[in-house]
């Protein structure tokens, strides 16, 4: 029983009947493991021949699932968190739209659960890697900028963070703090520091000796200005590029950790936690761990492709000025 | 250390004096300014020549204390009645743009990729003279009217990358004179321009010295840059100032034998082609802990023993007020007998004339 956290998608979505070169190496298959920094550090394939077709579809689903989590409230859905009337375990139904994937263990709407796990997950990452992207950054501004001692201490904590087995780090994490999603998203931010203040660091160590660094010094811009008006407007390119696909990898961290049993705690919905109760029935009633799995599968697939073609027009521009 | 007769008894505007600045590196530490002495009064135009690496621009960034934080500086600025050297950082930073500015070689590289060339012109006037909103907006305009932009006002809203490297080499001179500096340091502001371009750009740089009376410090390789656009010249090598003077009395009786090599160096239009090239043999000086001696000797064809074991020092030359050379065997008059083959180009209406009133051979 292969979960849809394993971090190579080229393997899992390729389309059939086209052909694109597999740039990334194939990855080793850990059960319900997470390599998020690992899959960030691959590049992007290159996709000639599959044309706009995916980007639409990827922006589609992408767009349908943040709908859902923003809407949530005001469909006609049971609440997620109480069984309905319909009884446990039923096949999915046209009736009513909480019928529609039909009902889980103990009676609840799978639609609902769905729906809510939708804004949780996507709740739980933009915030996760909004928090990643603000205090990374910084981070890596000030060591870049700077250099020297400062620089080697943010190095070695950077590194450190780095070197560490994710799932152990965000377990480890997971276990200090009480279980609830403010310490989910805590532990998922501090995975996410690390790569994003390397980016930027690295970006600043090139930018800070160019030119107009030294023309807005002449002019007298004191150090803080001259970091976050000169230099970060530069480095921005390159973070967006990115963040997309961090999401991506944040999300899937989220649904490895709940399938765990360490992630939003019960009764809310996650995909995850969604997987791990259907487990015990997979022979009986299957769709309760494929309906939570797909929806996993294509939103990762989509927010990786929509992230590659940010990359692909970030780097398109930066070789065009 | 020699001061322009001409300029009277005024307080000199910067007096630079002993400046040195080395940089450790792994092969040693780099001699790159040594012991240079120059005064600048308000208003005068004083050039900078020499070769890659004699020290040129590693000088312009110690007059202005914008050094890397490996540098290690000696000597004294002293700007406006204040020591440079002295000032902390902060102290520094009120100076740099509103009283000392600099124009950088590369306008590619110096301007902001990602910000509008307006916001770039309106930070220095937010800094240093508080502009701002509209206020600030209205002396951009005024500012990139001045340097020759047209359409200013529509201007202030492009990037960098839209427009052509004159006219961005323009906005970095707009932005250096916004707040009306006192001196304006050019480092080789021309050579990554073309020739009709570089023409239109010093032109510049002379009216606006003119208006704002603003000394002009302007670094090149390229002797006919200098050649009627400034009024003294320093001719530096391997960190030394081998020559200073006023600009006329160097073309027209050059004294130290590398001065002379590069007026010899230029190619005139009049001579037949195939003509060789009276280029200097050897390369640049290596300033990594050198050796005792003229920096020059090893490439300089009236080189003595005394050359390799003393170091010359800066001395009058006699006859020929404000112009100082240091050397043991100058070059001592053109017209007579002198190993090095010198002729003097006329120099005229701000360009070296292609025609050379004598040849001496």
């Amino acid at each position: 029983m292969a979960l849809p956290t394993d971090q190579s998608p080229t393997v899992a979505d390729a389309e059939p009947g086209t052909t694109e070169e597999l740039t990334e190496p194939a990855v080793p298959r850990r059960i319900a493991a997470v390599d998020p920094i690992g899959a960030l550090m691959q590049p992007p394939t290159s996709r000639r021949s599959r044309g706009r077709l995916g980007f639409w579809l990827a922006a589609a689903w992408i767009g349908v699932v943040a709908l859902a989590a923003v809407f949530a409230d005001v469909l006609p859905l049971h609440d997620p968190n109480t069984f309905t009337d319909l009884g446990p375990r039923v096949s999915p139904g046209l009736g009513r739209m909480d019928e529609l994937l039909g009902t889980d263990v103990i009676g609840r709407s799978v639609t609902a659960r769905l729906v809510y796990g939708a804004r949780q997950s996507l709740t739980i990452g933009v915030v996760a890697v909004s928090v990643a992207v603000v205090v990374g950054s910084t981070l890596g501004l000030v060591s870049g900028y700077f250099r020297g001692k400062l620089d080697e201490v943010i190095n070695v904590v950077l590194d450190s963070v780095l070197a560490f087995p994710p799932l152990v780090l965000l377990l480890a994490v997971a276990s200090i703090g009480q279980r609830s999603v403010t310490t989910l998203i805590a532990g998922l931010a501090v995975l996410g520091v690390a790569p994003f203040a390397r980016l930027v660091r690295a970006n600043t160590l090139s930018l800070a000796d160019r030119e107009f660094v030294l023309a807005a010094r002449s002019m007298g811009a004191s150090n803080l200005r001259i970091m976050f008006r000169e230099i970060l407007p530069n480095v921005i390119p390159s973070v967006v590029s990115i963040v997309v696909l961090f999401m991506a990898t944040i999300i899937v961290a989220e649904g490895s950790l709940s399938f765990l049993g360490l992630g939003v705690p019960p009764p809310d919905p996650s995909w995850g936690s969604m997987v791990n109760e259907g487990r015990q029935y997979l022979r009986d009633s299957p769709l309760l761990v494929f309906i939570p799995s797909a929806a996993l599968l294509f939103t990762v697939m989509s927010l990786r492709r929509l992230g590659e073609q940010v990359q692909t027009r970030v780097a398109r521009t930066r070789s065009n000025t | 250390m020699l001061t322009n007769p001409e300029r009277g008894s005024d307080e000199p505007l910067l007096a630079v004096e002993g400046l040195r600045t080395r940089f450790p590196t792994e092969r040693g530490v780099v001699h790159a300014v040594d012991d240079v002495s120059f005064d600048l009064a308000r208003g005068e135009r004083l050039g900078v020549v020499g070769e890659s690496g004699s020290g040129k621009s590693v000088l312009a960034r110690s007059v202005m204390r914008l050094l890397p934080s490996a540098a290690w500086s000696a000597g004294s600025v002293t700007f406006g009645g204040r020591d440079l050297m002295q000032l902390s950082d902060d102290q520094a930073r009120e100076i740099w743009g509103s009283e000392i500015a600099m124009v950088f070689q590369n306008p590619m590289t110096s301007l902001n990729p990602v910000m509008r060339i307006g916001r770039q012109i309106t930070e220095s006037l937010e800094l240093h003279e508080g502009l701002q909103g509209a206020a600030a907006s209205d002396r951009a305009v005024a500012l990139l009217r001045m340097v020759g932009i047209p359409e200013p006002a529509s201007r202030l809203r492009s990037y960098p990358h839209e427009l052509s490297g004159g006219m961005r080499q323009r906005v970095g001179i707009a932005i250096a004179i916004a707040c009306s500096p006192k001196l304006l340091i050019a480092d080789e502001p021309t050579t990554a321009l073309d020739v009709t371009i570089q023409r239109k750009i010093l032109d510049l740089l002379d009216r606006l010295g003119r208006e704002l009376d603003m000394a002009l410090i302007l670094i090149t390789h390229d002797l006919g840059v200098v050649a009627g656009r400034t009024d003294r010249l320093l001719v530096m090598y391997g960190g030394r100032v081998v020559e200073q003077g006023p600009t006329a009395a160097l073309f027209r009786r050059p004294r130290h034998p590398y001065t002379a090599s590069l007026l010899a160096a230029v190619p005139r239009l009049h001579q037949p082609s195939h003509t060789r090239l009276a280029a200097i043999p050897g390369r640049p000086v290596d300033v990594v802990d050198p050796a005792p001696g003229c920096r020059f000797a090893p490439r300089c064809a009236r080189a003595q023993a005394r050359c390799t074991e003393e170091d010359p020092q800066l001395a009058p030359a006699p006859g020929s007020p404000g112009h100082a050379f240091a050397c043991f065997n100058p070059v001592e008059d053109p017209t007579s007998g002198s190993t090095v083959p010198v002729e003097r180009p006329r120099v005229r209406g701000g360009s070296v004339d292609a025609e050379a009133s004598v040849v001496v051979s």
